[in-house]
């Protein structure tokens, strides 16, 4: 971190975010044992201990008498475990992301012609020269959560084999995932909001299939193909997505399936696994599916959106093992239209992109008091930090951050990531030198993955 | 030391651990580093070769595995055991050499293991199986009702209690190891495109339409075994005594057998005419991920093919016409029309080669062995229970329980009710001796198993590997040591199992998907 840019008062609360992240890292220690993959695929499970230039990666392991020391260039990445989720109360907190791919969070403190301070929550306040800020995305205030987990099988309803259904099997809860290897379903009633957004982590073996039940009233599975003879139950949407296509069926009882939609979805025949979002809108008539972040198809159902419950249901189909963890249900905005696309050179004007789709374009003077105040064609116009759905600055004098050689990227819990020049990292602090801010102190807890030798 | 040193091993271990700690040899040196120490020859061509190997094995990556009970999977090599050190492995990305105690360590794979040496490596005339769970193969030296003498290739002669002995198998022509492999991709014909198959870590992975042929020059009583898994869908065509080892191809001759997902069917191909459907059969629910173990004793002399999956005897195909000149003609033919086929094309019989076909990708096979076989049947010695006396099979499938006193000069000297029988040993072809008590179902603490590279089992308790020398204590021979580079396989633990790998969590290609 650049000195100059850091009053002491921001020091001291930097600190305190620090230390409050050593003492939640702590407790989560002993439980969240790490592993380490090398680049030739070997996998070692255990614990990191440091890294530095002179010694390289110390690991230890339970079985090893002494540490272990390994050569970086060797290394793929550590996977640090399940790691606290960062806190996004404040309506300043953002998400910015660097010229170089990078993401950085928390709350906006200041935005000029020269630079903007973020105050983190995992380094305190970072000054970033405004050249090295390719986008800034207010995080709107956290949205209501309806569903955390999965914490066990309390609360899920088993699904009872179906007639002619082979090698019928079941969810089973294990490492904090839900984890079934033949049929089988599970189901509970989450209270869906009309606005929700759902988002999941997959991992798969081989080919899969997996049906998801939105907005029924049924815990258990209904067979589409003869849904008279099921027990009464009110129309839901059935999200069906495999290894290589997706669709959305509406069923109803008495009356034929019919199909919204669907796409072919080539990238997960290249994968393993994939972060899946599912975002429903009951007043835009919407299911949007987002796998790792990207739009993979929306579906607008024209007759209105016809599913009538608010539970969920999850249907493996039977084709080999499936794992789904890090289940977060929330009410969603229907904000959908996050930007990430790669930066165009020589924009000359900053983009507001408003909640109501509406843009404004023109110059980023501050921000202050809460409002971003612009100068457009028309004049200056401020414009309150909750209109912003995301502010795309312009490019012409942004500064490319080409990787430097021996930079390492860390994934922070969550979300985001940081490319940094190691100067050390041990169990109290990651001493990383930025780029994009200069040198900084970071607690290890805040990182969940280490990646060594990056791709652009 | 008990009386394990063999003529093969000429030396006993000549340098202190410590020192053997202190410079290992890499795995992919084994031969090399053994080599130098046992011929202890001056010369300097064979200095120079030597830094030859040694550089040139330096520029290879190191291929050998070793898998913790934890799930964690080290390449590299094994430069020592040592009951108070545990296991030393030198990893590719460690200067030292790393230390694990084995109480959680779970297998050790060497990616070669050489051959027994030609002397030693004529046709065993006996399998022995200890209560124990051993298996060694070698010539029976003699029997009584204290002890059992054997001479083995890889240790000499030993002598084990007789109360430990669980069976002894007699092989009427010997056995003989055609292949045991994988170790890479040499020697097969694979296709259709370079990448159709991958090897690593003795696991060949196959894509969608992946080719794998070889002729082995099988003679007519075969024994197959290979180990099978597969992602998800699985369609498999296994080819025995093909003539078609270049690619695949339905018209050709030989037997397929075409595994799906819990079934499989057995055909005869027929050249041009077409294939002859044998039968299907059902075999236990398929896993996804899960290895099979595949194992097929053809015996074309009577014409039988028995199929075994995870060893669980699963069917048995006739074929009448298998030896016969012309296996492909159709017997319902027409005899004007048989007599024109027959006059129309040379005289054909099935190849002499095994063949590999899948149809979906993310097949993976391993373990693959053919052996010779003497056509008797390879009987289960657990399958037979309540024994109050031995129980002894002889070649004309007759069987007899008594007691089995002694073997003394070719002869088996056993004591029915009926009187004493002395019976020349090459009418006995098992001998199952009752058990003093149960078969221990746990293995002790601390012991480590060693799989030979001809597939010879032998427990040790108190293991040292210095590089050269694999030695330890067994349960029933003492104090053994033997050649390291003839073992394949060393298993920790043996009564545990590793925790199964949780599912993907990384992202990167190297992710593996298999248990190895």
């Amino acid at each position: 971190m650049t000195p100059a840019f850091q009053p002491s008062c921001q020091r001291l609360r930097g600190r305190a975010c620090l230390a409050l992240l050593l003492v939640l890292g702590a407790l989560n220690t002993l439980a969240a044992p790490h592993a380490l993959l090398f680049r030739n695929g070997d996998l070692l499970t255990g614990q990191l201990e440091s890294i530095t230039p002179t010694n390289g990666l110390r690991w230890r392991h339970a079985d090893a008498p002494a540490a272990m020391q390994f050569t970086p260039g060797a290394l793929a990445e550590v996977h640090l475990g399940a790691q606290p989720a960062p806190p996004a109360g404040s309506p300043n907190f953002c998400f910015v992301r660097l010229t170089n791919g990078d993401e950085l969070s928390g709350n906006l403190t200041s935005l000029n012609a020269r630079e903007l301070v973020l105050d983190t929550w995992f380094a305190g306040p970072l000054t970033l020269p405004r050249a090295r800020v390719a986008a800034l995305r207010p995080a709107g205030g956290a949205p209501r959560a309806i569903f955390a987990g999965p914490d066990g099988m309390d609360g899920w309803t088993h699904g009872k084999g179906l007639p002619g259904v082979a090698n019928a099997g079941e969810w089973h809860f294990l490492n904090g995932a839900f984890v079934a290897a033949q049929s089988a379903s599970i189901a509970r009633d989450v209270k869906l909001p009309p606005e929700s957004s759902m988002e999941f982590d997959l991992a798969w073996r081989g080919t899969f299939a997996l049906a998801i039940a939105l907005y029924t009233d049924s815990l258990q599975p209904v067979r589409l193909a003869d849904t008279a003879k099921e027990p009464p139950f009110c129309p839901f949407y059935s999200l069906q997505v495999n290894s290589y296509s997706t669709q959305v069926l509406l069923v109803r009882q008495n009356e034929p399936i019919r199909q919204i939609g669907m796409a072919i979805i080539p990238t997960l025949q290249q994968t393993n696994q994939a972060r899946i979002a599912i975002k429903s809108s009951r007043e835009q008539k919407s299911l949007t599916l987002l796998i790792n972040g990207v739009v993979a198809k929306q579906w607008v159902d024209p007759e209105g959106f016809a599913a009538r419950g608010t539970g969920i249901r999850f249907v493996h189909q039977g084709q080999g093992p499936l794992r789904l963890a890090n289940l977060r249900i929330t009410e969603w905005d229907g904000r959908l239209d996050e930007h990430v696309a790669p930066l165009v050179a020589n924009v000359k004007d900053d983009v507001a992109r408003l909640v109501n789709r509406d843009s404004v374009v023109g110059q980023v003077i501050e921000w202050k008091d809460g409002k971003f105040r612009l100068a457009t064609a028309s004049g200056p116009i401020e414009v309150p930090i909750e209109r912003i759905a995301q502010l795309d600055l312009a490019t012409d004098r942004s500064q490319p951050a080409p990787l430097q050689p021996g930079e390492i990227r860390a994934f922070f819990a969550g979300r985001g990531s940081l490319t940094f020049a190691l100067e050390s990292w041990t169990e109290k602090a990651v001493r990383v030198n930025s780029t994009s801010f200069g040198k900084a102190e970071i607690a290890p807890r805040a990182f969940s993955r280490i990646v060594f030798q990056p791709q652009p | 030391m008990g009386r394990g040193d063999g003529p093969s091993i000429p030396a006993p271990v000549n340098q202190p651990a410590a020192s053997n700690l202190a410079q290992p040899a890499p795995a992919s040196l084994r031969a090399a580093a053994h080599g130098r120490q046992t011929s202890a020859g001056n010369c300097l061509w064979l200095g120079a070769l030597l830094l030859v190997l040694t550089l040139s094995a330096h520029a290879q990556p190191a291929v050998d595995v070793f898998q913790l009970l934890d799930g964690s999977t080290l390449h590299g090599s094994l430069t020592a055991i040592a009951p108070q050190k545990g296991i030393r492995w030198q990893h590719p990305a460690s200067a030292a050499p790393l230390e694990f105690l084995p109480r959680n360590a779970h297998q050790i794979r060497f990616a070669q293991a050489a051959p027994p040496p030609p002397p030693a490596s004529a046709h065993p005339s006996c399998r022995f199986r200890f209560t124990n769970g051993d298996e060694l193969t070698g010539h029976l030296l003699g029997l009584d009702a204290g002890h059992i003498e054997l001479e083995t290739w890889f240790a000499g002669k030993l002598r084990a209690p007789r109360t430990e002995v669980q069976s002894v198998a007699f092989l009427a022509r010997g056995i003989a190891t055609l292949y045991n492999g994988p170790d890479g991709l040499e020697g097969w014909n694979a296709g259709p495109t370079p990448t159709s198959w991958q090897f690593r870590d003795g696991v060949l992975s196959g894509g969608a339409n992946a080719f794998l042929g070889r002729d082995f020059k099988l003679p007519p009583q075969t024994r197959v075994e290979f180990e099978v898994a597969a992602a998800n869908a699985f369609n498999l065509y296994f080819s025995l005594y093909t003539d078609a080892v270049n690619r695949f191809n339905f018209a050709s001759s030989g037997y397929q057998f075409n595994f799906g997902l819990g079934y499989v069917n057995a055909m005869r191909g027929q050249g041009n005419f077409g294939m002859q459907h044998l039968g299907q059969a059902q075999f236990p629910g398929f896993v996804p991920g899960k290895k099979m173990h595949i194992e097929i004793r053809a015996d074309l002399n009577v014409g039988t093919l028995n199929l075994f999956v995870d060893g669980k005897h699963i069917q048995q195909w006739n074929d009448p016409n298998a030896l016969k000149n012309q296996p492909g003609l159709d017997p319902d033919l027409p005899s004007k029309v048989a007599e024109a086929v027959k006059a129309g094309r040379p005289a054909t019989v099935p190849g002499t080669g095994v063949s590999f076909f899948s149809l979906n990708n993310g097949v993976q096979i391993s373990g693959i062995k053919l052996s010779t076989w003497d056509g008797r049947p390879i009987e289960d010695d657990f399958s037979v229970t309540n024994l109050t006396g031995h129980l002894v099979r002889f070649a004309n499938q007759d069987r007899a329980e008594g007691q089995a006193e002694g073997i003394q000069d070719g002869k088996l000297t056993l004591n029915l009710p009926a009187g004493r029988l002395q019976i020349p040993l090459t009418r006995v072809t098992h001998i199952v001796f009752a058990p003093l008590r149960p078969p221990a179902t746990n293995p002790p603490p601390g012991e480590l198993h060693a799989r030979l590279s001809s597939g010879e089992t032998i427990a040790l308790r108190e293991a040292r590997w210095d590089g050269r020398q694999l030695a330890g204590a067994s349960p029933h021979f003492g104090a053994l040591q033997f050649d390291s580079r003839w073992v394949r396989h060393l298993r920790f633990n043996p009564g545990r199992e590793p925790a199964t790998p949780d599912l993907p969590f990384f992202g990167t290609e190297a992710q593996q998907l298999f248990e190895r």
